[in-house]
């Protein structure tokens, strides 16, 4: 690791012997003046420390690990490092763990103090967390915490590079909130009574998966390691792209059936719905996340008739893999469902959103089809965005038309008892035909027809 | 060294750079200049490896930069016009941690350390730290950063912006060391006037395609044939107009009453004619002689002419 040029510019950075000797130092002092204060109360110190530790590695390391490329690119250093001679896996380590390497240090200085705390605990016959299980939450959940800051700083520089501090703020609250709910529980591990009684684990309860009994704990250290697994391999392969490699999409194509297979365990539905919800979420997260360049999508296409598949598939967008994805899998459920499939059970509660859930699912297959209808109508309206003179701000008016298209129209036919209409606004079959895809058809001609007016205006440019 | 072949760039709705194709020799320093907006960085980004092309590619000695990024920019260096450097770095520690980048052995990273000190003249500040450097030396460690794996070809995008008289001529210095190691250098310069101290080649573009693309001494010997000539009287006279309006195979580029500017074709002869020409309408001439005509009066005259009559292909 010392021989990664990056990593080893970080070291110099970072590490410097007052900073290197203050850290230990503190952390005697705070520690020696809790137990004096708190009369040896090893417990409380125990959770204590994991939740500074938690501070550090979930907040402060994404903030660093976001910050890794911001910094670059607002130094005017970054394109220097796009010319060097450094390897997208040497860049991506030396980034990930060098801008975050003092925040590492000062991690381990509160490790040694829980693990201290757990052995004096142990001594008087406490039971305290398993050591292995707090050093795979910081390390693997930390990790998994700063590789996803740090993908999202990538994208999103990518996209707009002069919003600096908003794009890190954004990158880093992602990983922080993926490092407080899913690694560190949110909530119910740092709850008053947890702090003061036995640090007992969060994660209670069994969970099945493809009608295997697993611990939640076991379930949870799983989804964390391979989050972290694929969060670092989404990082190297976009650091690959930043350094001009032609990059095939092939690790998104296994991530979406990775994240299918997983979920299709406990997929409570047998026609695989929530497979179907996450592949639609994920069309949605990646258009988010594609810069959406038309010069990069005319590439695709002019490389069409010209046989260069390399080309094709190298430029082709992540979302329209999604959407492929969804769509094949959503028919497949409607055919099964037309064909005489189950129906899910209605839900108790009618308010709007559990009424329109019951309505979608007396017309389930109908309701299917709406929704790859919707999304292509929102993605031809989005990429209308993107390919409008004002694209910068093409996230913003996609995330503002999304939230008014769906919920305040629905929510106002629901109340005003126009439940007959909502297959104009949201996809929700009512077994009628002409009420169910007419109104869709024609937004969808209308999206198209924006769509493509936008596209021939700036694609006039001709290939020689 | 260096062929560009048919680049085209598009952003959107617009295209950067249109056919653009040229051939650069090697040990040459090639002035790429244009107007603001002409595709110059643009044009170093895509030969840099930096943006990936619409269509063309770009060979450095056969290897296709955007097919085999790594092993160009492994003999390549690029300075862009907006640089940084890592302030709380020493010199030194920004010319190992460069060095090292490259992939310079570990062995001969001191050497290459102490050769890109040496040949920018920062020996003496090897232990200063980088954001304690003034503008021209800061130049001087970003040029010797991109130069310190010895690249075969360098690219640097503006980079005597915003430097004094003195660290102009110092940069100008050290890019004619760098050219007589070997190096082919491409420089972008809106400078025109001091491009000519060092550049062999000029390379001209506007809106998108190359203008011009040959030796400067041919371009100047192209110029000498067309003389500048600036006129002084010793008080206004309404008739110098008039007068020089009559007459053809001029060009009157400035005009005040009292002074004038214009162009003119041939030589000595016809400048003595015009001169007695004055002299006998009884024009007070007080100063006739012909300006220097260099780089400058032909890239204006390429980039004034109308679109598709200033190109004189690329040099092969």
């Amino acid at each position: 690791m010392i021989f990664n040029p990056e990593f080893r510019r970080n070291v110099w950075v970072q590490f410097t012997w007052p900073k290197l000797l203050a850290a230990p130092l503190v952390t005697i002092i705070v520690t020696y003046a809790f137990l004096i204060v708190k009369n040896n109360d090893y417990r409380l110190l125990q959770n204590i420390a994991e939740l500074i530790g938690a501070v550090i590695v979930g907040l402060w390391g994404t903030r660093r690990a976001a910050d890794a490329l911001a910094e670059e690119v607002s130094g005017g250093t970054w394109e220097s490092q796009r010319m060097s001679g450094l390897g997208a896996w040497q860049m991506t380590w030396g980034k990930l763990i060098g801008s975050a390497g003092f925040v590492w240090y000062c991690a381990a200085m509160t490790m040694i103090v829980i693990f201290w705390a757990a052995s004096r605990i142990e001594a008087v016959g406490g039971i305290a967390r398993p050591g292995l299980q707090v050093a795979f939450e910081f390390i693997v959940g930390g990790l998994m915490a700063q590789s996803v800051a740090f993908v999202i700083a990538l994208l999103l520089l990518r996209k707009a590079a002069q919003h600096r501090r908003l794009t890190i703020t954004l990158a880093q609250s992602c990983g922080f909130l993926l490092f407080f709910f899913l690694v560190r529980g949110g909530f119910l591990q740092h709850s008053p009574g947890l702090m003061q009684q036995d640090s007992a684990d969060w994660a209670v309860g069994d969970r099945s998966w493809y009608g295997q009994i697993y611990s939640t704990r076991t379930v949870l250290n799983v989804t964390i390691a391979c989050g972290c697994f694929w969060a670092v391999l989404g990082a190297y392969r976009l650091m690959r792209t930043e350094l001009q490699y032609r990059s095939l999409p092939w690790v998104w194509l296994l991530f979406m059936l990775c994240v299918s297979v997983s979920v299709a365990g406990f997929d409570p539905w047998p026609q695989l719905g929530l497979v179907f919800l996450a592949l639609v979420l994920l069309t949605y997260l990646s258009f988010f996340a594609d810069n959406r360049d038309p010069v990069r999508y005319r590439w695709a296409l002019l490389a069409i008739p010209e046989g260069d598949w390399l080309q094709v598939i190298s430029a082709i967008p992540w979302w329209l893999i999604s959407y492929l994805l969804a769509a094949a899998l959503g028919f497949a459920i409607a055919a099964n469902l037309s064909a005489g499939g189950g129906i899910l059970p209605p839900q108790g509660e009618v308010t709007p959103f559990a009424g329109m859930l019951w309505m979608a699912q007396q017309h389930m297959a109908g309701s299917l089809i709406l929704v790859m209808l919707f999304m292509l109508r929102d993605l031809l309206i989005l990429l209308w965005f993107s390919c409008s003179p004002w694209r910068a701000k093409a996230d913003v008016a996609g995330i503002i038309y999304l939230a008014l298209i769906y919920w305040p129209l629905a929510a106002l036919l629901w109340v005003t008892d126009e439940q007959r209409l909502l297959p104009v606004v949201v996809p929700i079959a009512t077994g009628v035909p002409a009420v169910d895809y007419v109104p869709i058809g024609i937004e969808l001609a209308f999206a198209l027809f924006l769509f493509y007016a936008r596209w021939r205006e700036i694609t006039r440019l001709k290939r020689r | 060294m260096i062929r560009v072949e048919h680049l085209i760039f598009d952003y959107p709705g617009h295209r950067a750079l249109d056919d653009v194709s040229f051939h650069i020799e090697r040990g040459t320093i090639t002035a790429l200049v244009g107007p603001n907006g002409a595709g110059k960085s643009t044009l170093m980004r895509v030969c840099s490896g930096l943006e990936r092309p619409f269509a063309g590619r770009v060979l450095l000695e056969d290897i296709d930069v955007h097919e085999k990024p790594r092993a160009a920019h492994g003999r390549m260096g690029y300075l862009p016009d907006f640089f940084g450097l890592y302030d709380e770095m020493t010199v030194r520690q920004c010319l190992e941690y460069r060095s090292a980048a490259q992939g310079v052995p570990p062995d001969r990273r001191c050497d290459a350390v102490e050769k890109a000190a040496q040949r920018m003249a920062i020996t003496d500040r090897l232990n200063q730290r980088a954001g304690e450097l003034s503008r021209g030396l800061r130049q001087r460690l970003a040029i010797a950063q991109a130069t310190i794996h010895d690249p075969v070809f360098l690219l640097l995008d503006e980079p005597a912006s915003g430097l004094d008289p003195e660290a102009r001529i110092a940069l100008a210095d050290a890019l004619k060391t760098l050219s007589a190691e070997g190096m082919t250098i491409i420089v972008s310069s809106h400078i025109l006037a001091e491009l000519d101290d060092y550049s062999t080649h000029i390379l001209m573009i506007r809106k998108g395609k190359i203008v011009e693309h040959a030796p400067i001494a041919q371009i100047e010997n192209e110029a000498a044939g067309r003389a500048t000539i600036a006129i002084e009287l010793a008080a206004a006279d309404p008739r110098l107009a008039e007068i020089l309006a009559s007459i053809h195979g001029i060009v009157v580029e400035q005009i005040d009453g009292k002074r004038a500017v214009l162009s003119a074709n041939g030589g000595f002869t016809s400048r003595q004619a015009l001169l007695k020409l004055m002299i006998d309408a009884g024009l007070p001439v007080v100063a006739f002689g012909a300006e220097k005509q260099r780089l400058q009066d032909a890239y204006l005259a390429r980039m004034r002419a109308p679109e598709g009559e200033a190109s004189a292909g690329p040099v092969e």
